[in-house]
């Protein structure tokens, strides 16, 4: 016998060795199978889990901003001058807020966001639309405590509240006493007037804080006449505004806010027709029509919040003339 | 011999895997309508949670709609008062985007016999839609109003207030 052929026999020796042998076990088909099966299996699993906690929290998050958006509604001051709110999240939550200004009155979106898997972000849920509230906040809001706070925006009658949505702690630093009374009468949380600490600081009629509120009106002004107008400067831009705006340059961002200012402009220019053809409607038992039509145009051409005192001048002027009317519209 | 026991394994293999897929068949089968199951329990859980958001939406918007300008009477009259005069000159289409609810009408609470507002027979009506987006299947919420009027009495401008109703519909899902 050659060397190959004693080889060969050794090895089919040594297999049928290991076949036979008590530890050895055959890996046929039956196991091929069933193992690709079995991951397949395990793969889906894990894929439709991971699906499945991801449109869970998808879910969660669209309730909660339906929720919050629910929540905007009370806030409606009627007669108040002003109301508050805040809302305990179960767990820390993001706000996204986007301002649209197109269309006949523009709208706001909210989605939110919460955390999945430790420290991680879930992709926000679907957009919540509100288009019949102005609600001012940074644009993403983050945390477990959501404070609310409304005010009339006059202009000059109430055009609408304007909500004031923030999660963060602020400071006022020389506030004025209308805004110490104001504030400490919704009594809210998040605002302190002295102890400053870790709070964002707002500096009125002074400077050195992330925020600095100026008025405009210095001359023959009291104290709330004062800032009846002027401009807010953050992060070095500057939003101007008139009356109640002013906590709206506070506690938002320039793009939320020039939006919203739009927005309040478009429903100003639909109220005003709306009085326009109020009056004329009543011209029998009223007297001379207003100056609706002028302040609806003006509100219309408005660029930016830097044009508001414009608008602001003629309001007076309609104020003016509904005081002095038979017929109170407002 | 051999050839007759190879291809009696090959049936036998055949066989299980027969069995296997036959199994695998029923697993997968069980797993879809174990989903079909949940996603229709999360489905109608969703349409009803989404009806309850509209109905609160609802009742809210019902409690404070008079506080806006589009419908609120001077501020001497106090809340919960509509100027009729304001409404049945508020036609205008675009509202409908403001307020994102079926339809919006008001009621004034009288014997008379119902009749549709327009400026032809106002105020000798009862029935004011502000707007109707024609919605099938809404609910209604509503909430009790004064509903005033400016007339010229002896000389002077007065204002003349009824009972009302604004009624808010919402589509129930």
């Amino acid at each position: 016998m050659d060397k190959k052929a004693v080889r060969v026999l050794n090895s089919k020796f040594k297999n049928i060795k290991i076949v036979n042998s008590k530890r050895s076990f055959e890996f046929n088909f039956a196991w091929l199978f069933a193992i690709l099966v079995g991951a397949i299996i395990l793969f889906l699993a894990i894929y439709f889990a991971v699906r499945w906690v991801g449109t869970g929290t998808y879910q969660v998050s669209t309730i909660t901003m339906k929720q919050l958006s629910i929540i905007f509604e009370p806030l409606e001051v009627g007669l108040a001058s002003g109301k508050s709110s805040l809302a305990v999240l179960k767990e820390e939550t993001r706000i996204y807020d986007k301002c649209e200004e197109q269309g006949n009155f523009g709208k706001q979106k909210f989605s939110g966001a919460g955390k999945i898997f430790g420290n991680k972000w879930s992709k926000p849920g679907a957009e919540i639309s509100v288009p019949n509230k102005y609600i001012f906040s940074n644009g993403t809001e983050q945390g477990k405590i959501v404070y609310f706070f409304s005010k009339p925006f006059e202009m000059p009658w109430k055009v609408s509240e304007i909500i004031f949505l923030t999660t963060e702690k602020y400071c006022f630093v020389n506030a004025p006493e209308f805004v110490v009374d104001e504030v400490s009468g919704l009594n809210l949380g998040n605002i302190r007037f002295e102890n400053c600490s870790n709070e964002i600081k707002v500096c009125f009629s002074s400077s050195g804080c992330e925020i600095e509120v100026s008025p405009s009106c210095l001359q023959d002004c009291d104290e709330q006449e004062e800032y009846s107008y002027g401009f807010v400067n953050k992060k070095g831009e500057n939003m101007f505004f008139v009356g109640s705006l002013m906590y709206a340059g506070i506690f938002s961002n320039k793009d939320i806010y020039e939006c919203n200012v739009k927005r309040l402009m478009k429903r100003l220019e639909k109220q005003a027709l709306l009085f326009n053809n109020e009056i004329n409607f009543l011209t029998g038992k009223c007297g001379n029509p207003s100056n609706f039509i002028q302040l609806s145009s003006l509100a219309r051409s408005l660029k930016s919040s830097r044009d508001l005192l414009l608008v602001y001048n003629i309001a007076k002027e309609v104020e003016k003339q509904n005081e002095a009317s038979e017929c109170k519209l407002w | 011999m051999v050839k007759k026991n190879m291809k009696k394994e090959n049936k036998k293999s055949q066989f299980k895997i027969q069995q296997m897929s036959f199994m695998l068949l029923a697993v997968v089968l069980f797993f879809i309508l174990v989903a079909l199951f949940w996603l229709a329990f999360q489905y109608s859980s969703l349409k009803k949670q989404a009806t309850e958001t509209s109905k609160e939406q609802a009742v809210l918007l019902a409690e404070f709609i008079s506080g806006s300008s589009e419908f609120s009477c001077a501020s001497e009259q106090g809340s919960y008062c509509v100027d009729t005069d304001k409404i049945i000159v508020l036609k205008n289409a675009s509202y409908k985007e403001l307020w994102p609810v079926s339809y919006i009408k008001i009621k004034k609470i009288t014997k008379e016999k119902e009749k549709d507002c327009n400026i032809a027979n106002y105020p000798n009506c009862t029935n004011f839609n502000v707007f109707d987006a024609k919605t099938e299947s809404t609910s209604t919420a509503g909430s009790f109003i004064a509903l005033c009027r400016h007339e010229r009495v002896a000389g002077y401008v007065q204002n003349i207030c009824e009972l009302g109703k604004i009624m808010i519909g919402y589509e129930a899902k």
